[in-house]
């Protein structure tokens, strides 16, 4: 199998790699590029600066400690994970 | 994502959430496991937005409770007026509870999680996953968020797994195969299986140390990963019936990682690749590729304890809980 960054979109992301493989996998792309598009901006992460507690009883034990009432946030798959 | 980026973000709805103590969690434990935790869960759920209907059918939203699990309230949209609107009526009901009334009922006994498994002295990372940018978006796509959606996961390393990760080519061997298998999946735009083992068509690092100023220990990692398989399974959500369907990811991944004495202080790992195919719940059928596509590992804030949500593919065991106590 053969990969064709060449025929893609890069203005935005100068992957260096023209054609890559299992038998050659070139030593030089730009990983750094890809890790700064694939990585979300701040706008995109404004949820994650909330004190989330990461499980049910967590928040029931931490809503006990301050009396507060608790917000539970439950999705198919771990909201702060994989959802 | 969508909905945390809208409603979580929005000032008016975080000025609201200041009164509360927000928790995450992953519905479908909650509605099948045993443990007092989940057994509350379904007592108050009952009452909310989904009660009453199958069992089989999912809880998923937002549900505002007492501590001891008395139902205040719970909704399932992103909508921002009703989000508000249930807001202030689940601090209403609250404020009308007098203050024994708000504490009542019996703190959980402890139900030991993966997340109590936190590798305290291994590494704990975060893994992202987005499309890589091309022309050929289909005209299908709806709206902006498909093009720009991303997800993310954690991958964790045992103490004896990091012992090793620098040296022996053993553990680099396993640890690759864990990383392609699980985290070959698609799910840029929604939930997606791990592939099982035999999938796996490739998966290797090689650590070799870079030249670094002074005393930092520095390695390039390099490696490659493919995965592929064939089965039957829907691809639409319950919209189309279980078909024969391919997937898989395949490409290089590249980054460094440094380590300060036993401590690794940087862990920057990009794997780009071309995806294929569809599955359930990840939001692929009208665009199953090949499109290229990005998985990126970096180090987890400190503070991050969520468990790798498919740590259950891990082969770590359990431990005993038997000496466990209440908070």
């Amino acid at each position: 199998m053969s990969l064709h960054f060449c025929s893609l979109s890069l203005t935005a992301l100068p992957l260096l790699a023209s054609t890559v493989s299992q038998e050659e996998t070139p030593e030089v792309w730009d990983w750094r590029a890809a890790i700064e598009h694939v990585l979300p901006e701040p706008s995109e992460t404004a949820w994650m600066g909330l004190p989330w507690e990461p499980s049910l009883r967590a928040g029931l034990v931490a809503g006990r400690q301050q009396s507060k009432p608790v917000l539970l946030w439950a999705m198919n798959g771990h909201p702060l994970a994989s959802t | 994502m969508i909905d945390r980026q809208l409603v979580w973000s929005n000032p008016e709805v975080q000025a609201k959430l200041a009164s509360f103590v927000l928790a995450a969690d992953e519905v479908w434990s909650l509605q099948h496991r045993e443990s007092p935790e989940a057994r509350l869960f379904r007592q108050f759920a009952e009452e909310g937005h989904y009660g009453r209907r199958s069992q089989s059918l999912t809880r998923q939203g937002i549900y505002a409770v007492t501590p001891g699990g008395h139902f205040l309230g719970s909704w399932n949209t992103r909508y921002l007026p009703k989000v508000l609107e249930e807001l202030d009526q689940a601090l209403e009901r609250w404020e009308q509870l007098d203050p024994q009334e708000r504490l009542a009922g019996e703190a959980l006994s402890v139900d030991w999680r993966w997340s109590d498994a936190y590798p305290e002295k291994g590494l704990a990372l975060l893994v992202t996953t987005r499309d890589m940018p091309r022309d050929d978006l289909p005209e299908t796509m709806r709206g902006e968020w498909r093009r720009t959606a991303w997800n993310q996961d954690r991958f964790w390393i045992s103490e004896q797994e990091l012992a090793g990760l620098r040296s022996d080519p053993k553990v680099q061997q396993s640890l690759a195969q864990r990383f392609v298998r699980v985290h070959g999946r698609d799910n840029a735009r929604g939930q997606s299986p791990g592939y099982p083992r035999k999938a796996v068509q490739e998966a290797r690092w090689t650590l070799v140390r870079i030249p670094a100023d002074d005393d930092r220990e520095v390695y390039r990692v390099q490696g490659y990963g493919a995965v592929e398989e064939t089965g039957r399974w829907r691809i639409n959500d319950r919209h189309d019936e279980p078909a024969t369907h391919t997937r898989s990811f395949a490409g290089p991944m590249l980054g460094e990682i440094e380590f300060e004495g036993e401590r690794c202080v940087r862990f920057e790992l990009a794997w780009v690749g071309e995806r294929q195919g569809a599955t359930q719940y990840n939001g692929r059928a009208d665009d199953p590729g090949p499109a290229p596509m990005g998985v990126v590992m970096t180090l987890a804030p400190a503070h991050d304890r969520v468990a790798p949500s498919m740590i259950g593919q891990y082969g770590w065991k359990r431990p005993s809980v038997e000496h466990a106590v209440p908070d």
